[in-house]
């Protein structure tokens, strides 16, 4: 779906400033219905890797294609038609304040020409979509940043687009809330099999909804495939670094477990009572509530009376509770 | 002291006032927001740099706006002859206050625009929209409290400025304060006179004030 041919960006030098070589020898290719994470420091590039594909920025040298359009070739006319299949999300939503949220979706509808009555239609029901119904009426000014980031989805899926670029979506929201948004994209990729472009410095991010990973440094791709094997063998330095950091703040210290899905709802309620007054926080890591799914929890805190919980809660644990732990 | 004055002389006045003022507020907005709006986005890194334009404009700009007012009322009656047919009265006075005001207005303009935030003209563009879409349907909208209480500010200029072009012939509260007040030893005229123009500015700034709060959704 998208593809960046050896994509070169260096901005000219100008009166007070040197050069800057922004990209260099950028290869990347994005299967259509996938969900891709860029990540890397700030600096690293990933920002302006991002608007080349669609053309807010063009490279020095390279091609980028999408759909099989070579965008970097697109006369001006063409690739105002070819954004409008290019849906883009931005860290601090730029929603248009003096808009309200109906008004906002519709912007993308209004540019592209619609009539009033497919307008109507349209913007109905993406705002279902994103569950904001009840607040169509109301001003940016009056969302919190969750919802705001809803309407950003929402305006950026108006013209059904084939591709969505997420410029670090979820950076300027709280965990929770990042949560919920990262929840959505994920349902909405399943859906429309939109293809996904993130960018990010978040390693949880990317592994929460990722499904192919690139690590950028100083505009190179120094690392790049699916995101099981970048986390499981990182071979560049920084990427381990990323990896080790988001084992130490997402995850904290504690007892680690597994446990079959069916067997989860009784284990949690025995948990909850039995970390009382232990101080073991129980958090739930990951995991999929079908049938062969599994449940990654983690108690927090002292190891000694993290054990004595799952001990308490779950006294024969190892044989019948289909509970394990994990390194 | 007020038995001497004239008030079919004061209203007239003041008619011909919010006459010259109105007339030239429309004129000043006309041309002052296209010129603003040519300030921003010819500019470098905008949506259609043209460096030239960008300085030509500018340097246009400040020359009226360098010029003394005073200065340009007196180049500019002779101007208004040709342009609208006389140069006396409040008529004639409209055109150097236009041409004093909308070079102001225009900077106000400018600065109102770049308030926008770049991050949704940026949206904007990668939704598709065409520079004239980003104009009319992002900046000119974003902006539009700030192009309100701008121009009131432009506006209470105006009043202050008309009162000065009336004394060279212009007409208004002004002239008839020079005239029938100050010129004819008459100080209940001076001081009806210079209370209308006080609430005159009172009035137009209230009402901008309160049409900029209408329209301000942050």
């Amino acid at each position: 779906m998208i593809q960046l041919k050896d994509i070169g960006k260096t901005y000219p030098p100008r009166q007070g400033f040197d050069g800057v070589t922004a990209l260099e020898g950028v290869n990347l290719t994005i299967e259509k219905g996938d969900i891709f994470g860029i990540i890397g420091r700030s600096g690293a590039g990933k920002s302006t890797l991002l608007r080349l594909v669609n053309g807010l920025e063009s490279p020095t040298s390279g091609q980028v294609w999408v759909d099989g359009e070579e965008i970097t070739r697109l006369e001006e006319r063409d690739l105002r038609f070819a954004r409008q299949k290019i849906g883009m999300i931005f860290q601090h939503f730029n929603l248009l304040w003096s808009r309200t949220v109906w008004e906002n979706v519709a912007f993308p509808l209004e540019v592209a020409g619609k009539s009033k009555t497919e307008i109507k239609r349209k913007v109905d029901g993406l705002l279902e979509r994103v569950g904001l119904t009840d607040r169509a009426n109301a001003y940016p000014s009056q969302l919190s940043g969750g919802q705001k980031q809803r309407v950003g989805i929402a305006r950026a899926l108006a013209n059904d687009p084939k591709v969505l670029l997420c410029d670090e979506a979820t950076s300027a929201l709280d965990p929770e809330t990042t949560t919920s948004i990262l929840k959505l994209l994920k349902e909405i990729n399943r859906e429309t099999g939109i293809t996904l472009l993130l960018i990010t410095h978040e390693m949880s991010v990317v592994r929460s909804i990722c499904h192919r990973v690139a690590v950028m440094e100083e505009g190179r791709v120094i690392e790049k495939g699916t995101v099981k094997e970048v986390f499981r063998n990182p071979v560049h330095p920084l990427t381990r670094q990323l990896v080790h950091q988001t084992e130490e703040e997402g995850e904290g210290k504690g007892l680690r477990i597994r446990c079959e899905a069916g067997n989860f709802p009784a284990l949690w309620h025995s948990l909850r009572q039995a970390v009382a007054g232990r101080q073991v926080t129980v958090r739930v890591l990951e995991g999929e509530l079908n049938e062969d799914g599994g449940i990654v929890l983690v108690l927090e805190g002292d190891l000694e009376q993290a054990e004595k919980a799952l001990r308490e809660a779950a006294p024969d644990w190892v044989e019948e509770g289909g509970i394990s732990l994990v390194p | 002291m007020f038995h001497e004055v004239d008030w079919a002389a004061v209203w007239k006045a003041a008619g011909e006032t919010a006459y010259m003022v109105g007339i030239s507020t429309f004129f000043t907005a006309l041309f002052g927001i296209p010129l603003g709006i040519l300030l921003v986005i010819t500019d470098r890194g905008h949506i259609r740099e043209m460096p030239w334009v960008q300085k030509l404009v500018a340097a246009v700009v400040n020359f009226f706006r360098a010029v003394p007012f005073i200065v340009l009322v007196l180049f500019l009656f002779p101007l208004a002859e040709w342009l609208v047919g006389t140069s006396l009265g409040p008529t004639a006075a409209t055109i150097p206050l236009i041409a004093g005001a909308a070079p102001f207005y225009a900077r106000i303009v400018e600065t109102a625009l770049r308030e926008v935030d770049k991050g949704v003209v940026e949206a904007a563009r990668s939704m598709g929209s065409t520079r004239f879409q980003v104009v009319t349907k992002v900046l000119l909208p974003e902006a539009t409290p700030a192009l309100v209480s701008g121009l009131t500010v432009t506006c209470v200029t105006l009043i202050s400025f008309s009162a000065m072009a009336g004394v060279v012939g212009g007409g208004g509260l002004g002239d008839a304060a020079f005239r029938f007040g100050f010129q004819s030893f008459n100080d209940g005229m001076l001081v009806v006179c210079g209370f209308l123009l006080v609430v005159m500015v009172q009035l137009v700034q209230w009402i901008g004030d309160w049409v900029s709060r209408q329209l301000d959704k942050r």
